[in-house]
């Protein structure tokens, strides 16, 4: 039986694919090849010469194998094709892998660096929030969204060099995922494409104001979860920025030596550590109070002369 | 390399041990910070996770992310470098699918500490901020586990507990590593040969005097005095402090009676096994249990 095939534009790409991701397909549906095709199909089991191997992944130049137990194994090529073998997991639980990790090993083999962040538009650029995973990215984001910002990205920030050297964020795509925690404390309205899986309390919340476009990143966001009970945002000296955005914040670093990706991503983080300034934002571990938080960043926006609400103002997320 | 294990209940010393192995360790002159105490819980952090397997815990169910763990501990075991602490509150489980959570390959020993569960309760529940008729069930309960927060996220993992007994059973009867078990009770009678036993076991090279000083150092009030300088990364974020009060027995006057019983209950051979049952049944019997519940 023949799949339909939807078509999705992410992270600057078109895309096709059998599975439906778990955000909203392209508006419009043009009659340009894609950029990126995703095919049923069987996968191997292994690479046939794998430059690294750990985990649940594999990684050569232009190829990697990711094998998510029960749900479905993932074969990653030259940027342009994703063969899914499925492997007991439905569409949704197949889609979630593959817009998370499948597409960060697909990004990084066309050389945008994979940032562990979510990000926003200001009136003077894009800006990141770093987090690892329970950091607060996400709820971040979507606080900075019901507020007037655009998204940009959730949980993966694509960036990319310019002609002129200057790093830039792609547009990801138009979807946050929010624990149910995080719905409450924002009051979250708007009506949700379910839960990310069955099983988690984590739902896909839809973003209608998006920024479908890439945008200078002028600003970076260290959240980092601290013992005591206030909220501190303090500059990053280069050095330390450099240092953290090249490893805790690099999404899925481990996957870049094998795709022999190290360079691109040692240069970009290099144009970002010197041409963006990068902040440290110490929040209490509990309560997350993530509207004190995000009144806290459209502070530090506003001495820094960002506009705090984008121009492309949208209906409301 | 492979691991040294520091397993235990959560509230049963291993923070203290950490800090004398630092101690123990460090190479600078003067107390080690205990905000960078050797052992951290690598393994049940969700980034480590992530990062080492590709693969992301936020969007995994707490069985997918078990099944995953095995592959993870060795991989961790690959890439630490010697002496290898890893501090684990899990219970010693097979993981679903049937592989051990705790790898043998993966291992070099493991040190298992263990406390009266009648001290652990009292403790447990000042870092909960819990009840104490709550945390009894909790400890009684098969299912318990930390982090287990399922409308939100936190940077650690799912830890399955299984009860407190359940929990010492688990590591002590695997049958598989070999296992060194302290009671937090000698820890405070006779730190020397507490400790002692365990860097020996451990394999580090042995130095008496240095054992002294890093005792000294890692001395508790030296540890609730740092906690009140710079705070303490791993304590609760709810609790007032970590570091409460370092002692054994204060359950005598906390608990009460039917407080002691359910525990007794529920746990009396393995508290027999540890020595714990006849002070409990003492206490039951004497003044304690004519005070009724």
């Amino acid at each position: 039986m023949s799949r339909p095939l939807h078509r999705y534009a992410a992270y600057g790409l078109r895309v096709q694919s059998p599975i439906a991701l778990p955000f909203a397909p392209a508006s419009s549906t043009p009659d340009h090849e894609p950029d990126v095709t995703i095919r049923v199909g069987a996968a191997p089991p292994a690479l046939p010469a794998p430059m690294d191997k750990r985990g649940h992944w594999e990684s050569a130049p232009g190829a990697f194998l990711l094998n998510v137990d029960g749900v479905a194994r993932y074969l990653v090529t030259a940027g342009r094709d994703i063969l899914v073998e499925p492997r007991g997991g439905g569409d949704r639980d197949m889609g979630v892998f593959l817009a998370g990790s499948v597409f960060a090993a697909l990004l990084q083999q066309r050389g945008v660096v994979t940032f562990h962040a979510s990000a926003i538009e200001t009136g003077s650029g894009a800006v990141l929030f770093l987090g690892r995973s329970g950091d607060g990215k996400s709820s971040l984001l979507a606080a900075m969204v019901q507020r007037g910002h655009a998204m940009l990205a959730d949980d993966v920030a694509g960036v990319v060099l310019d002609r002129g050297g200057r790093p830039t964020a792609l547009s990801a795509f138009p979807c946050a995922r929010l624990w149910a925690d995080a719905l409450d404390e924002l009051g979250w309205q708007a009506p949700t494409r379910g839960r990310v899986r069955e099983g988690l309390e984590k739902y896909l919340a839809p973003v209608e104001r998006f920024r479908a476009t890439p945008l200078a990143v002028r600003a970076a966001y260290m959240l980092t979860p601290s013992p005591g009970s206030g909220i501190e945002v303090e500059p990053c000296t280069r050095p330390a920025a450099f240092e953290r955005l090249s490893s805790r914040y690099t999404y899925r670093k481990r996957y870049l030596s094998g795709l022999g990706q190290r360079p691109a991503h040692f240069r970009a983080v290099t144009a970002m550590a010197k041409q963006v300034p990068v902040f440290r934002v110490k929040r209490p571990v509990h309560p997350v109070q993530i509207n004190a938080l995000a009144d806290e960043i459209e502070r530090s926006l506003c001495e820094r002369g960002a506009e705090t609400v984008s121009p492309a103002a949208g209906a409301f997320g | 390399m492979s691991i040294f294990w520091l397993a235990s209940y959560p509230k049963s010393g291993n923070t203290w041990l950490r800090a004398v192995l630092t101690n123990y360790l460090h190479e600078a002159g003067g107390p080690a910070s205990i905000n960078a105490l050797i052992g951290a819980s690598a393994a049940s952090r969700r980034s480590v996770f992530d990062e080492c397997l590709g693969l992301p815990s936020s969007d995994m169910t707490p069985e997918e992310i078990l099944r995953c763990r095995p592959l993870l501990h060795e991989a961790l075991a690959e890439a630490m470098p010697p002496p290898a602490f890893v501090k684990v509150h899990e219970a010693c489980l097979r993981a679903p699918g049937g592989a051990a959570l705790f790898p043998k390959a993966a291992t070099a020993g493991v040190v298992y500490l263990v406390r009266n569960p009648l001290d652990v309760v009292v403790s447990y529940a000042h870092h909960q901020q819990r009840p104490i008729d709550r945390m009894v069930k909790f400890m009684n309960d098969s299912a318990a586990g930390a982090e287990k927060a399922v409308r939100g996220i936190s940077g650690w993992l799912p830890i399955p507990l299984l009860t407190w007994s359940g929990h010492a059973s688990s590591w002590l009867d695997q049958g598989e590593l070999p296992v060194h078990v302290t009671r937090y009770e000698d820890m405070l009678a006779n730190p020397r040969a507490a400790f002692g036993a365990i860097v020996r076991f451990a394999g580090l090279d042995w130095d008496a005097a240095r054992l002294g000083e890093a005792i000294g150092h890692a001395a508790f009030p030296r540890l609730r005095a740092q906690e009140e300088e710079s705070g303490f990364d791993e304590k609760q974020p709810t609790a007032p402090s970590f570091f409460r009060a370092g002692v054994a027995g204060s359950w005598r006057t906390a608990l009460r009676p039917r407080q002691v019983r359910a525990l007794v209950d529920a746990h009396g051979p393995v508290m027999e096994r540890f020595g714990y049952l006849q002070d409990a049944e003492a206490f039951l019997a004497g003044d304690g249990g004519a005070a009724g519940a």
